[in-house]
């Protein structure tokens, strides 16, 4: 029976009930009534027509989807009819489930989403355990590899950017230097050719195989299908492509999307220096696959053996040397676990704005409700069943809901897109790829489903206690018997919720200030950078001095600058290098006799001008400290006082080898090296001339804007040698704003979490305070003949409400403290026991109130006691 | 107001349960249309089980939904009308007998204890 065919059945049933009726008349006849009694006793005998009908239509069995139908139906007609309402609704819902969609949707990909590699649960990487070092040296990992039990495999990648040719020109790309076990140990198999053989013998230079990414492939040589055995040029060295790795590998970390995989074997002439053999330096990160069985803390154990035995068999390198396992994906713990706390905050913030809105929705559903109560007093009389009609007021509520999914995935589905295109302008492969997959969709669908259920109960909880008799003489729901009606409750939260997301907001906002104000030790204003690095068009560490000469000289030239000047690298930039300090007298020059760690830079003299760092004692390097001439350095105040035990250090000597001493001429101001929220740390500054790096960073300040300086300074790089890729050319606070990036993400979205709470903190007191006016304006009316004066009116109309709101925003605020533990994790020096965010605080709860009751109070005033007397 | 509605639903149940086998056997005879089930359910029983003609055709409809009859508007043999005939089918037939098999288990159940043997008393 399918459903379109309901109507003939009911004209066919129709015919049918006729016909019986017309054969029982022929028979009430022959048995001799009269005509008009015969059809009397007939209608009789067949019975209630409209109680067969409606039997006959639930025997049809579509009886309970029509319901259904009807109810929506109704639903729809009603939530038209209050268009605003419906609409503010489907607003509020629609924004937030779309957060909520958003934010899972990137925690999905940043932490949820598996590792490409089969049984990617297996997969982890190796750290130190009591450090926070996550590299380690070529030789600590062959030990490693041999001496760890818990692992069927451990190999070891090195991030390194390479140049890239087939013609000329090349490309700078993104790549690992790896063991010959990766691919093995990750268990990819290739898509094209073949991957590394994996083997425990080491050929210096000797491997010259490439592979692809998937990705690479693609864009760089179009998917070229003979690529297998064709030569590429890396750094101008040939290689040859030996496979392409399958689509959608990208290695195992989630921020670096590698195009290239070459052999860890030819890393001298890849990087220019040799550094596989040395214990000390260590550069590679370590990743393994546990034996099937194997849990992670067995493989804790194993390793923390094996670091005990290397301790003891190599004291000079490896005293301090522990292992552990982390979790793979985002460099480990280094940034993995502030960036799982922050992105589990934001998922708790933006549910709670979920329930904040349920609350919202469910005062007004409530409010409807009671307007409502006299329709449900005369339904509930004529027989209605309270289920019937609860399901009704669900179907409303659940409408609205699915509507505001629907409208929410729409929204995140664009803006997913949107932050998927965005690239932080860095040279840097970051690439998230935001591809909301169907769990974001069902998750979208189920917080819709439940959020409907939420707020929709809460008012149909109402229908249960209504007594019909009461209602249709009254007019009125039943009068609140409990001190704390629901609705209060609510509100209650809701203004807690948004105190909460405000304080937070505030103190993301405080934090983000003093960051920006911290003394950095350099000046960016007015500087571009523009960041190259020789050795991928081939020069050798020699020959790179003069290029670079070369490229200061044309820059020099470019009209309207300051100054311009050239390092190795620069503060706050990706690219930072530490060394070991070892304090005068020191004999033995190993890993035990280290005193501490210093960044480290390599700089033509002029450089602390042009970047702006103050020098205090000494002098700045001149073109007499090269290669010939003694060794020298500049250190900053930290490291003089560290290794000398005061700033005055000019003159003074330290050790870097046997016999081999380096004169400190100048001593600069501190700043900031590696992070914007380090403690004082110390640097050292060599003279370019005495220590050649072809890794090239060129500062030119000037005071011309950025469009012009830019291109620029490109054309005078390209005038020198356009075989050179540069990286990149930007004005260093713009570059700089990368490291900005967590805590701009976190304010942001606490601010905009914080404006929306604040939103629906308005409406909804806005709603209770429009409704307890409305209700009780006669009251008013009375009071006002009565002689009472406005204070006394406002009071009793909205005194409640502003308890509630004190009481909120208290709560708030409390719990805004015991929350801005987790800000500072992210936000450098946020704290909520600062005065001016308390006062910022307090102030914004207080202008809501008052906005949000400026308008029901002026009705309450304007209440004219005799108009409203007689009304009824 | 619900306990007015119980009344006739309950009633209704009791013999709704009854009521289909009846109709299936009826239709075992052949084909009928509604009336003549009615009025022959009326006769046979001499006129105990009176009830409304309007019971009979939601039970016949939920029989036909369930598959075991079928329905065809037919013109009568002796007249010039239609009337809507139903049929017993093949899966009826077999409800037929497993419903009557339950009765009838369920009528000595009730026969023992109303009126034990000697045995069993």
């Amino acid at each position: 029976m399918r459903w379109w065919q309901l109507k003939k059945r009911h004209a066919d049933l129709e015919r049918e009930l006729q016909s019986d009726l017309e054969l029982e008349e022929e028979e009430q006849r022959e048995n001799g009534l009269s005509p008009e009694e015969a059809r009397q006793a007939a209608l009789r005998a067949l019975g209630n027509t409209v109680l067969i009908k409606e039997q006959a239509h639930e025997a049809w069995g579509w009886a309970q989807c029509e319901r259904l139908w009807q109810d929506v139906r109704y639903a729809v007609r009603q939530l038209l009819r209050s268009p605003g309402f419906s609409l503010t609704a489907l607003l509020t819902l629609t924004m937030a489930i779309g957060a909520n969609v958003i934010v899972f949707g990137v925690a999905n990909d940043l932490l949820f989403n598996p590792l490409p590699v089969p049984q990617p649960k297996q997969v982890y990487s190796l750290q130190g355990k009591h450090t926070m070092g996550i590299a380690f040296s070529w030789p600590d990992y062959q030990d490693i590899r041999d001496r760890a039990q818990a692992f069927s495999g451990i190999a070891l990648m090195r991030l390194t950017m390479a140049g890239l040719s087939t013609g000329q020109k090349a490309v700078p790309v993104w790549g690992y230097e790896v063991s010959s076990n990766y691919f093995q140990t990750l268990g990819v198999q290739p898509a094209l050719g073949r991957f590394f053989t994996p083997s425990k013998e080491v050929k210096i230079n000797g491997v010259p195989d490439a592979v692809l990414s998937y990705d690479c492939w693609q864009t760089q040589f179009n998917g070229d299908r003979d690529i297998i055995g064709k030569t590429v040029r890396i750094n101008k060295i040939p290689f040859t492509v030996i496979g392409v790795a399958p689509r959608g590998f990208y290695g195992t970390e989630r921020l670096i999307w590698s195009k290239i995989w070459l052999p860890i074997e030819d890393e001298p002439e890849i990087e220019g220096y040799n550094w596989i053999q040395y214990r000390g330096n260590q550069n590679g990160w370590l990743v393994g696959r546990l034996k099937p069985g194997v849990t992670a803390a067995q493989a804790d154990a194993d390793l923390a053996n094996v670091a005990a035995s290397m301790a003891r068999q190599y004291p000079d390198s490896d005293k301090n040397l522990s292992i552990g396992v982390a979790q793979p994906g985002l460099f480990g713990n280094m940034i993995g676990a502030p960036v799982r706390a922050f992105v589990t905050g934001i998922m708790l913030m933006a549910f709670l704005v979920l329930l904040a809105a349920c609350a919202n929705l469910a005062g007004f559903f409530t409010a409807r409700m009671t307007d409502r109560a006299r329709e449900m007093g005369i339904r509930i009389a004529i027989g209605a069943s309270r289920l019937r009609l609860m399901r009704q007021l669900l179907t409303e509520s659940i409408l609205i809901a699915v509507a505001g999914g629907i409208a929410a995935s729409l929204l995140a589905l664009l803006t997913l897109r949107v932050l998927s295109a965005w690239r932080p302008s860095i040279d840097f492969p970051f690439e998230l790829v935001l591809n909301p997959g169907a769990k974001v969709y069902l998750f979208a669908s189920a917080l819709a489903l439940v959020t409907g259920l939420i707020f929709g109960l809460l008012p149909a909880r109402q229908i249960w206690r209504t007594d019909p008799n009461r209602t249709l003489k009254s007019g009125m729901a039943n009068p609140g018997s409990r001190r704390f009606p629901v609705r209060d409750i609510l509100l209650t939260v809701q203004i807690a919720l948004c105190c909460l997301l405000v304080t937070s907001s505030f103190v993301a906002l405080r934090g983000m200030m003093r960051t920006l104000n911290l003394h950095l030790g350099v000046d960016p204003q007015n500087t571009t950078l523009a960041s190259l690095d020789l050795a991928l068009a081939g020069y050798p560490s020699k020959s790179a001095a003069a290029a670079q000469q070369r490229m200061l000289d044309a820059v020099r030239q470019i009209p309207g600058i300051e100054s311009a000047s050239l390092s190795n690298s620069v503060p706050l930039s990706i690219n930072q290098s530490t060394t070991s300090i070892f304090a005068p007298g020191t004999t033995a020059f190993n890993a035990s006799a280290v005193k501490f760690r210093a960044n480290y830079y390599e700089i033509v003299p002029g450089y602390f001008h042009t970047a702006g760092t103050r020098l205090l004692r000494g002098r700045d390097f001149t073109v007499d400290d090269n290669d010939k001439s003694p060794s020298v350095a500049i250190i900053n105040e930290t490291l003089a006082k560290q290794l000398f035990g005061t700033a005055d250090a000019v003159g003074k000597r330290f050790p870097t080898d046997t016999n081999q001493f380096t004169r400190i001429v100048g001593v600069v101001e501190d700043g900031k090296y590696a992070t914007f929220t380090e403690d004082p740390t110390a640097a050292l500054f060599w003279p370019l001339a005495q220590s050649p790096d072809t890794t090239t960073v060129l500062l030119v300040r000037s005071p011309r804007p950025p469009a012009e300086m830019i291109p620029a300074v490109r054309r005078a790089i390209s005038d020198v040698d356009p075989a050179v890729p540069i990286l990149s050319v930007d004005t260093w606070p713009h570059a700089m704003s990368f490291f900005l990036l967590p805590q701009r993400a976190a304010t942001v979205a606490l601010g905009v979490l914080g404006a929306f709470a604040m939103m629906l903190a308005l409406t909804g007191i806005f709603g209770l305070a429009s409704y307890t006016v409305s209700r009780r304006m006669r009251e008013f009316g009375v009071r006002i003949a009565l002689g009472a004066r406005h204070w006394n009116v406002l009071r009793s109309a909205l005194g409640r409400i502003f308890v509630l709101l004190t009481a909120g925003a208290v709560a708030g605020l409390a719990l805004g403290f015991a929350g801005s533990r987790i800000i500072a994790g992210i936000v450098y020096k946020a704290s909520a026991f600062d005065p001016l965010v308390i006062v910022a605080v307090a102030l914004t709860m207080v202008g809501i109130g008052l906005l949000a009751a400026f308008g029901p109070a002026r009705r309450a005033l304007a209440a004219e006691p005799a108009r409203l007397l007689r009304e009824d | 107001m619900s306990s007015i509605k119980k009344q006739p639903q309950q009633r209704a149940a009791l013999l709704q349960g009854t009521l289909d086998m009846l109709i299936l056997r009826t239709l075992l005879y052949g084909p009928a249309h509604g009336h003549q089930i009615g009025k022959h359910i009326q006769r046979t029983t001499n006129d105990f089980l009176q009830m409304q003609h309007g019971s009979l055709y939601p039970a016949l409809h939920r029989l036909e939904r369930r598959g075991w009859v079928v329905s065809k508007w037919e013109t009568a043999p002796d007249r010039n009308r239609e009337f809507k005939y139903y049929r017993l089918t093949d899966q009826g037939k077999k409800q037929l007998v497993i419903e009557e098999s339950q009765w009838k288990q369920m009528a000595e159940a009730v026969a023992r204890v109303m009126w034990p043997t000697a045995e069993e008393a």
